[in-house]
């Protein structure tokens, strides 16, 4: 089916897309009352944790071009292997998309649709999925080029003009909530750095696979930047955001903004924006979980099981009873589910079929 | 039937076996290897100018192969026997149909030449009667042919083929006859220029004022006339299996990609209609996605605007019976941009396409932005000017969405109907129409105030737009997000603005995606982007377009500013 | 027909949609648009709550649209809270109340002295109420400063409340303290709330006004006490200091002043100060800000020690016909007078909230908290409660350049 192939703006900005949604969900605010006012100085330590891990995974694909995660742990452990790494991967995509989906339609709900039942707005979603993934990769990749730097550039701009209520001492104190908090068990924060996870699968869809270093390195620098940012904004605005428990804080930041008396509550164009980024990563979810499917079954088309999976998220996402489930699933089994699944799992397949490669050659 | 219905609703979900028609042109890379031209060459296909030879056959070649004979339709060349002195000499003559007055060839070329009379059956070396003595010199058929076989005003002796191309070019008739290393170039020019009128739809200040017609010839003579060089290339087909109207196909030779020809000719060959009676019907037989609203092929009664296509490596079809031209492929930006643009400084057409841009965003999006910011977003408004419009709605008996779709039925109605209407009382009947209707409207408290303005400026952007196809398109899109502005406000609006952006991303024409074709590939300093350019710096040709050559013109078009420097 | 049927489909859908699915929309129409809020305390029940709606309305004939009169409609009720407040005048009137454009949110001081930390918290969690409307705490009750929002030089009420406390930024007589500065700081371990202290000015609350500082007269009313004559009585005038949620005492005009300087929240204000040459006399001074106040705050013995310095630009803009404000020599007594007179205003503001409200309302515990290496030193620490031990250091330069126009040569 797809046969297209994305360049290399398409796909940094098809890794970018994870972190700008996560900023939107309240990432950092996750991190903040871990952290409290040293949340800065955990991201800048998980950042470089990340980068180095891109580097180490670029290094270990570099003998597998054009592989993704599921052909080199066929290439290790045959079938089998690749189908328990794929119906892995499938779960944790499914789970996020499910989570992403719940989670944003909740702050709407709270937001402006408060009269509105939860499928209602979750179909605008889906339908968006659902057209996303009828017209294909190219489309998704091409749609996603037009609306994330956008995004990027409006969130930008909410940070920018939060200017004047930035008070700097309020990065004080310095070590926030401890260093233990900080730096050891703060360490599992990286999984901010969820974006990682497509880099194990964006190997085939490249057009030129010797970019596939390039991609990763500036897609995660681009990242860390911006969650640097958002964390230290959040941080310098709201002293309370510590303490307090706020639904949205990038939300909750744009209420604070006018420009001028003209525009006192712009607030509800840049939540067209990120709905448009929602839909956008929903999508882009959609399109891996149904080549993941596609991969591991090897059906021809798995254009066709667009509406099952999109039946299966809506389902999944309507589970939990209210918005604090959603939270406290997001930061414990999905944290750690990154964190083992991703950085441990497919890591550890990685250097076992480099291994493997290296006594192949060896022979 | 609740069965069959129920067939139906299973069909919609269940998998359709893709079919798509995929054709995309060859990236530039792949290009890049059979063409070594990534410098500005002359386009010519030798550069030392060639002497016209005496064998009348090595120059017929030349010349067909100069001119594509086998496949340019309009470049005619006959050949035939003269007879001089009563010997017969082989001979042929070409010249560019449409751009040539036919009789005059007829009656002062070939009758002179061919048939019998007094002055070429004379036997004699030397003419009877010569009372001048300088007239003593040596008989040549040279001079005898251009002093008494062509009763023509204007007929000049050309030595080389550089001079016998640019005349053909400029509509003379030129005649080769064997064993002479000279050729006659008559003066035979004839355009249409009578019939040609002005651009009823696409006006421009500075640009030309004349625009294609009806006739297939004259329109190709058109193209001919503002484009002098052999390496436009106007090919014939037919389409339609009655009525076979005559379409020509036109591109630049040495410019534009042989696959995106190659698919043309393909597309247009390959057509079961009965009838083709225009070329708004020709487009839509070829356009790739059929389903899609959004217009793929340009269509322009302005030969500038052709011809500046043709120069871009586009393809030009010229339907008989139709005045306006197909460019393809076309992007978007085609479709948003004016003639003008070309002809005014770049800055001053840069604001324009600002301007437009800003335009059509109003067009597409602001009476459903109106909806959704009423219905949902109320916070979003300044405080005085909700309460304006409260003021304003406070004795309107519908809700928004209904006035808003009241106002903007009428207004399309009216739009409608003025075109109908009999030219003398159009414009009164738009002035009474608009005016009228919407005062007594708002008087009668049907509708408010500023619903009116939110029409009004709608319908104002709309006409903003310089295509009537996308004009089209953004009025039918505009309910929708109207519809979708209604039912959820931002999230609706969010939505839609999604897929027409997915939409847009899937289209292609010709090959060439849709929207920013040149993403992948950086597209510096070309003509084709959105915003003009100065017009020296337009130094490349589009890159998505693949075309053969690649630069169309030298880093230094100002010669006479930097004549030292050279390009390294 | 299988795309007339997902034609159907399709349209079915939609129409589905927008019958069934429009749960959200609520036209303009439907709204009734508050734009002040005001809270007393209630006689029998917790608080009392005033809606200030505007009530546009075209009077129809030619002068529609334009003429959005100044008609406003106040509606009260007495209730356990403010949500419920609202439902229950949302049962009453014939349309729904809406927030969102609500400018100022009026308590009562005598409610407010209570604790208002309830109130505010429901406040900015309603996502309809603007985070920058105003707080303003009245010396009067909260409804009868509502009815008397009468605008003389506007149209509409909310500009003119949005225009009346603008003028803070040019007379720093007041500070404007939005719902957003009130919740931060009351939330915040550094500093304590301010609101802005307004009241209906009468005959009767300015005359019980007397003063015995004879040159700072003009700046030394509190809301309701400058002795003015105009048809709109509102005044926001000084500040209204919180510990924690509970209102416990007022600043007038000068000491907002001092306030808005210490804070590096002005623009520009005017002082009067004794003329040091012709002692009878005074100086009005214009101040604009030249460099950010720096404050400096060391702890000794456990108490803190607080640095003040502060440097403006002045401009003199009274002149008379003894002094020549063009010399240099004049200028720098000038200049002396009016920082000894400055600082002596600033640690007086200073000692009174450390010494008699014992709260941080300026906010130095942020200059503080960068001593600490983490949170839970810095709030066992409880500066705020340390705060009244606070001794005070002002150093006030003014760099003081000749009038206007009329500048002796």
């Amino acid at each position: 089916m797809d046969t297209a192939k994305i360049g290399l703006f398409e796909a940094i900005l098809f890794i970018l897309v994870v972190i700008t949604n996560k900023i939107i969900l309240n990432l950092p605010k996750s991190i903040i009352i871990d952290c409290g006012s040293s949340a800065w100085i955990n991201v800048i330590y998980i950042s470089i944790i990340a980068i180095i891990f891109t580097l180490l995974i670029v290094k270990l694909f570099k003998k597998f071009e054009g592989y993704d995660i599921f052909d080199v742990s066929n290439y290790l452990g045959g079938g089998i292997l690749k189908k328990i790494s794929g119906i892995g991967y499938l779960l944790v995509f499914i789970l996020v998309a499910a989570l992403v989906l719940r989670d944003f339609t909740e702050t709407l709900k709270i937001i402006y649709y408060s009269n509105s039942p939860l499928t209602f707005i979750m179909l605008f979603f889906l339908i968006g999925c659902i057209v996303g993934n009828k017209f294909g990769l190219k489309a998704i990749a091409k749609a996603n080029l037009f609306i994330m730097p956008i995004v990027v550039l409006s969130i930008f701009i909410i940070w920018f003009s939060s200017f004047k209520s930035i008070i700097p001492e309020r990065i004080f104190p310095i070590l926030g909530n401890g260093v233990d908090k900080t730096f050891v068990s703060g360490i599992s924060n990286i999984f901010s750095y969820s974006g990682l996870t497509y880099l194990f699968l964006i190997m085939p869809y490249l057009k030129d696979c010797k970019q596939f270093k390039k991609i990763s390195i500036i897609s995660i620098i681009i990242s860390s930047i911006y969650l640097f940012l958002s964390v230290i904004t959040l941080i310098l605005v709201f002293p309370y955001i510590a303490v307090s428990d706020e639904a949205n804080s990038i939300y909750l930041l744009t209420r604070s903004l006018n420009f001028g008396r003209l525009f006192q509550r712009t607030d509800a164009l840049f939540i067209l924006l990120f709905i448009l980024s929602c839909l956008s990563y929903l999508t882009i979810t959609l399109f891996i979980i149904l080549n993941i499917f596609k991969k591991i079954t090897n059906i021809q088309d798995s254009k066709a099981m667009t509406y099952c999976f999109c039946v299966l998220i809506l389902g999944l996402a309507l589970i939990p009873n209210n918005i604090s489930e959603i939270r406290t699933i997001n930061y414990t089994l999905f944290r750690y589910s990154i964190l083992y699944f991703i950085f441990g799992f497919s890591t550890l397949i990685l250097i076992l079929a480099n291994i493997k490669k290296k006594r192949e050659k060896l022979k | 039937m609740g069965n069959k219905f129920l067939n139906k609703f299973t069909n919609f979900f269940a998998y359709k076996q893709p079919s798509n028609y995929d054709f995309t042109l060859p990236s530039v890379g792949s290009l890049a290897d059979s063409t070594n031209d990534n410098t500005y060459t002359e386009d010519v296909l030798d550069p030392v100018s060639k002497k016209i030879n005496s064998s009348i056959d090595e120059n017929l070649n030349y010349i067909k192969a100069r001119y594509n004979s086998l496949i340019n339709s309009d470049i005619d060349i006959r050949e035939f026997y003269i007879i001089a002195m009563d010997k017969r000499f082989k001979a042929f003559l070409i010249y560019i149909d449409g751009m040539t007055n036919a009789d005059s060839i007829n009656h002062f070329i070939l009758k002179p030449l061919m048939l019998r009379n007094k002055t070429n059956t004379c036997q004699k070396k030397t003419p009877k009667i010569t009372q001048d003595s300088s007239d003593k010199k040596e008989f040549s058929l040279e001079d005898h042919i251009s002093n008494c076989l062509l009763p023509q005003n204007k007929v000049t002796l050309v030595e080389d083929f550089s001079q016998v191309i640019s005349d053909i070019n400029m509509g003379n008739c030129i005649v080769f006859v064997d064993t002479i290393s000279v050729a006659y170039s008559v003066d035979v020019k004839g355009f249409k220029q009578r019939s040609i009128s002005t651009p009823q739809n696409e006006i421009i200040v500075r640009g030309s004022q004349e625009a294609f017609v009806e006739t297939l010839r004259t329109n190709t003579s058109i193209l001919r006339r503002l484009i002098n060089n052999e390496n436009l290339i106007i090919e014939n087909s037919t389409v339609g299996k009655v009525s076979n109207t005559k379409v020509a196909i036109c591109y630049m030779n040495n410019i534009a990609n042989a696959d995106l020809v190659a698919e043309v000719q393909y597309r247009i060959n390959n057509i079961e209609v009965d009838a083709l009676l225009s070329s708004g019907q020709l487009e839509q037989l070829i356009q790739d996605n059929s389903s899609n609203m959004f217009p793929q092929i340009v269509a322009s009664e302005r030969p500038d605007k052709a011809v500046a296509s043709l120069l871009d490596g586009k393809v030009i079809v010229i339907v008989n019976g139709s005045p306006y031209v197909l460019i393809m492929p076309g992007i978007l930006n085609d479709f948003l941009a004016s003639p003008e643009d070309v002809n005014l400084k770049f800055q001053f057409s840069n604001l324009a396409k600002i301007i437009r841009l800003f335009a059509s965003a109003l067009a597409l999006l602001l009476p459903g932005l109106y909806v959704a910011i009423t219905n949902y977003h109320q916070e979003l408004l300044p405080t005085e000017l909700i309460f304006a419009i409260a003021a304003s709605r406070e004795s309107v008996p519908f809700p928004i969405i209904f006035e808003l779709l009241l106002m903007e039925l009428s207004f399309e109605l009216l739009r409608e109907a003025g075109l109908r209407v009999p030219s003398p009382i159009g414009p009164t009947m738009g002035i009474v129409g608009a005016l009228i209707l919407g005062d007594a409207a708002v008087k009668a408290n049907i509708v408010s105030p500023i619903l009116i303005i939110i029409v009004a400026l709608t319908a104002l952007c709309s006409f903003a737009i310089p295509d009537l196809s996308l004009n089209f398109t953004f009025r039918i899109l505009r309910f929708v997000y109207i519809f979708l502005g209604y039912i959820g406000g931002f999230l609706g609006i969010g939505l839609g603005l999604f897929i027409l952006l997915l939409s847009l991303s899937n289209l292609t024409s010709f090959g060439v995606p849709y929207v920013m074709p040149f993403l992948t590939n950086v597209n510096s300093r070309s003509t084709s982007a959105y915003f003009n350019l100065p017009i020296w710096a337009k130094e490349k040709k589009p890159k998505f377009l693949s075309t053969k050559k690649t630069e169309s013109q030298p880093h230094i078009s100002m010669r006479w500013r930097y004549p030292r420097n050279h390009i390294d | 027909m299988k795309r007339k049927l997902l034609c159907l489909f399709l349209i079915l859908t939609l129409c589905m949609f927008s019958l069934t699915g429009c749960y959200d929309s609520k036209g303009i129409e439907d709204l009734s648009y508050a734009i002040a809020l005001g809270i007393d305390k209630g006689e029998n029940n917790a608080i009392k709550l005033s809606i200030q709606f505007a009530t546009p309305s075209a009077s129809g004939g030619e002068s529609e649209g334009s003429s959005q009169s100044d008609a406003t409609t106040i509606t009260s009720i007495e209730c356990s809270s403010i949500s419920s407040g609202i439902n229950l005048i949302n049962s009453y009137i014939s349309k729904q109340v809406n927030l969102s454009h609500c400018k100022v949110i009026v308590i009562s001081e005598e409610l407010a002295a209570d604790g208002i930390a309830e109130y505010i918290y429901t406040l900015v969690d309603n996502v309809q109420v603007r985070p920058d409307c105003n707080v303003l705490i009245t010396r009067c009750d909260a409804i009868n400063f509502i009815e008397n929002a009468k605008p003389t030089l506007e149209k509409l009420t909310a500009r003119y409340y949005e225009a009346a406390l603008n003028s803070s930024e040019y007379t720093a007589y007041t500070v404007d303290v939005q719902l957003n500065d009130f919740y931060s700081n009351l939330k915040s371990t550094y500093t304590q709330p301010i609101g802005i202290l307004a009241g209906v000015n009468t005959n009767q609350t300015h005359n019980s006004f007397s003063n015995v500082d004879k040159f700072n007269i003009d700046s030394s009313y509190k809301a309701n006490e400058t002795p003015i004559k105009d048809k709109t009585n509102l005044e926001c005038m000084g500040l209204a200091v919180f510990k924690e949620d509970k209102l416990i005492g007022e600043l007038d005009g000068m000491e907002s002043l001092c306030y808005s300087i210490v804070t590096n929240r002005f623009d520009n204000c005017m002082i009067t100060i004794p003329n040091p040459i012709s002692p009878s006399d005074s100086i009005d001074i214009y101040l604009n800000p030249k460099r950010d106040t720096k404050c400096d705050v060391k702890m000794i013995n456990n108490s803190p020690y607080i640095d003040v310095k502060v440097t403006l630009e002045g401009y003199i803009a009274s002149s008379d016909e003894v002094s020549n404000h063009s010399s240099a020599k004049e200028l720098d007594i000038v200049g002396k007078t009016a920082n000894n007179y400055l600082e002596a205003q600033i640690s007086s503001l200073l000692y009174k909230t450390s010494k008699d409200f014992k709260t941080d309302i300026v906010g130095f515990g942020k200059y503080v908290v960068k001593d600490y290496l983490t949170w839970d030193e810095w709030v066992s620490s409880n500066w705020l409660s340390n705060y009244q031990n606070a001794f005070f250091n002002v150093e006030v330069s003014i760099n003081i350049n000749s009038g206007e126009l009329f500048s002796k040569m």
